[in-house]
């Protein structure tokens, strides 16, 4: 088992912010090297779960998701959450982590009635992500 | 004989088909990784065999067919629910006849799991179909309890079967499956019996359906995931000359310009968009000798919205025409039906449960009901100790 990148940060947009254009994360030179020279980070992967989360949810439909926002899977129906879970699964697997599929989890959250924040949910996608070519 | 005859070459052909219920959330998941193809599993809490770690062999039945021989090769657990999500690397590709880029043939759904000890385990396929096969003689078709029917030998034959084929019509790697797969789907369904019973009961409701539809498409924040598919049904008694026969042009998916909202709530909660089904297309029929056609319509849209913090409302509207000559008297040529449900939540983490619902009205009292209705638990919940967590 390889480790799992840690969630501790706050690299993603901040709550209330337009998901469209990355931070402006201090482009200097330094901050370019370290993003070639290492790895993907912790930091990396909490950007990555909220971009790809807020893209998993635009690809069904629901538009401009806040942090805050709590997400109702009681209303989805089952297609809903395999097209979820594979634009999530395909968008994290674009940017150099893998994760496993997420279609049936969310088909179990549907049936549970779950109710989660964007904030948690992107959270969760942390946790489970890890770098590609780990598994 | 020869329906007899005909019944058995038709259920030798075709196998069996049940359009899939919900699973219970206690059921694992089948699926594919949409990047990976991966068969993968995900496990409720407490239901994954201790035996399944990673390097560990297992066997994956699919639709009853020979064993697949899979490796497991990883085990994450589930930020979601607990459980675990299980990654197997099978020894043959899965993605012919189940789903996937290149995906031909048939579908099946059932696919049960053979850990390295212990008991098979049934998977819930999150195929669009699933598999099923279920034929006679079984029972006796007349249930009289009077004893009048035929109780010695009017067999029953029930005998459905779904083809799901799914051919790739985009590469990108970038779409989720569902918008570079086109779907043909080709259902038989069979409910009768060998003979006409000499009781006043009897079945004979046998169908043939066929549909072909588009990939799922997006056009911004305009149409999300819209489906057109052409859908074919004939249906037939073996026993008799009745006979109907469908042919529609269906449209179905949401519109997130219409996002659900949220009245006088101090949270927002999100939930798909307003959704829309369309069909319109030509019916024939021959009932008891009177032949009829004509224009047929149907749509639908769905809209879920909050209010307070602690209620859902969905609604729908049904709008169904029927031009069809010859119908009875009783059947107008535009209906309009009309539902609202409204589902309640102590706190804003909790699941919501159905408290009320209204259908078949028109605009006016619905709403008026609903009104009334919320007029009422809001006052009984301005007086009741609050349930919220903080």
């Amino acid at each position: 088992m390889t480790t799992k990148p840690k969630s501790k940060r706050s690299a993603g947009p901040a709550p209330g912010s337009a998901p469209a254009v990355p931070e402006p994360e201090t482009p200097t030179a330094t901050a370019t090297m370290l993003t070639f020279a290492n790895p993907p980070q912790a930091s990396t992967a909490t950007a990555v779960a909220a971009q790809c989360s807020r893209k998993g949810f635009t690809t069904i439909g629901i538009t401009n998701v806040q942090p805050a926002d709590v997400i109702d899977f009681s209303r989805f129906d089952q297609q809903s959450c395999i097209d979820l879970g594979d634009a999530i699964v395909l968008c994290v697997s674009s940017n150099g982590f893998s994760l496993p599929a997420l279609g049936g989890t969310f088909d179990i959250m549907r049936v549970q009635g779950t109710q989660i924040t964007f904030d948690n949910f992107t959270k969760a996608i942390t946790q489970m992500m890890k770098p590609a070519g780990a598994q | 004989m020869i329906r007899r005859t005909l019944l058995s070459l038709l259920a030798l052909l075709v196998a069996a088909v049940a359009l899939g219920d919900d699973c219970a959330a206690t059921s694992p998941r089948f699926e594919l990784n949409a990047a990976t193809q991966n068969p993968t599993i995900t496990f409720p809490k407490d239901t994954m065999p201790s035996t399944i770690v990673a390097g560990a062999a297992v066997k994956l039945v699919i639709g009853g067919g020979t064993p697949v021989e899979a490796t497991v090769t990883d085990v994450t657990t589930n930020a979601f629910i607990g459980g675990s999500i299980v990654t197997l690397h099978a020894s043959q590709p899965l993605n012919g006849p189940i789903e996937g880029t290149d995906a031909s043939g048939l579908t099946t759904a059932t696919v049960t799991l053979l850990p390295p000890t212990g008991n098979a385990i049934a998977l819930c396929g999150l195929t669009p179909l699933n598999y099923s096969f279920h034929i006679g003689p079984t029972v006796s078709a007349d249930s009289s309890s009077t004893g009048t029917g035929d109780p010695a030998g009017v067999m029953r034959f029930q005998f459905s079967r779904g083809l799901l084929r799914l051919v790739q019509v985009s590469s990108d790697p970038t779409l989720i499956p569902a918008a570079r797969n086109l779907q043909e789907e080709l259902s038989v369904s069979i409910d009768t019996t060998d003979r006409k019973g000499t009781g006043t009961q009897f079945i004979d409701d046998n169908r043939l359906t066929g549909a072909i539809r588009s990939p799922e498409k997006s056009f911004g924040i305009v149409l999300n995931r819209v489906r057109v598919g052409l859908e074919g049904q004939f249906a037939r008694a073996i026993h008799s000359e009745d006979r109907n026969t469908d042919v529609t042009i269906v449209v179905d998916g949401w519109l997130p310009f219409f996002q659900a909202v949220n009245l006088l709530s101090q949270s927002r909660t999100r939930t798909l968009p307003l959704s829309f089904r369309l069909s319109a297309g030509r019916r024939s029929q021959n009932v008891s000798g009177v032949s009829s056609n004509g224009n047929v319509a149907d749509g639908v849209v769905t809209y879920h919205l909050y209010l307070l913090d602690h209620y859902a409302v969905d609604l729908s509207e049904e709008t169904v025409l029927n031009d069809v000559s010859d119908r009875p008297a009783s059947t107008p040529r535009t209906q309009h039906s009309y539902k609202a449900a409204i589902f309640y939540k102590a706190d804003p983490f909790s699941k919501f449960s159905a408290v009320a619902s209204y259908e078949n009205g028109h605009s006016g009292p619905v709403f008026t009901k609903l009104r009334q209705y919320f007029v009422g638990v809001g006052i009984q919940q301005l007086f009741a100790p609050s349930t919220a967590k903080p």
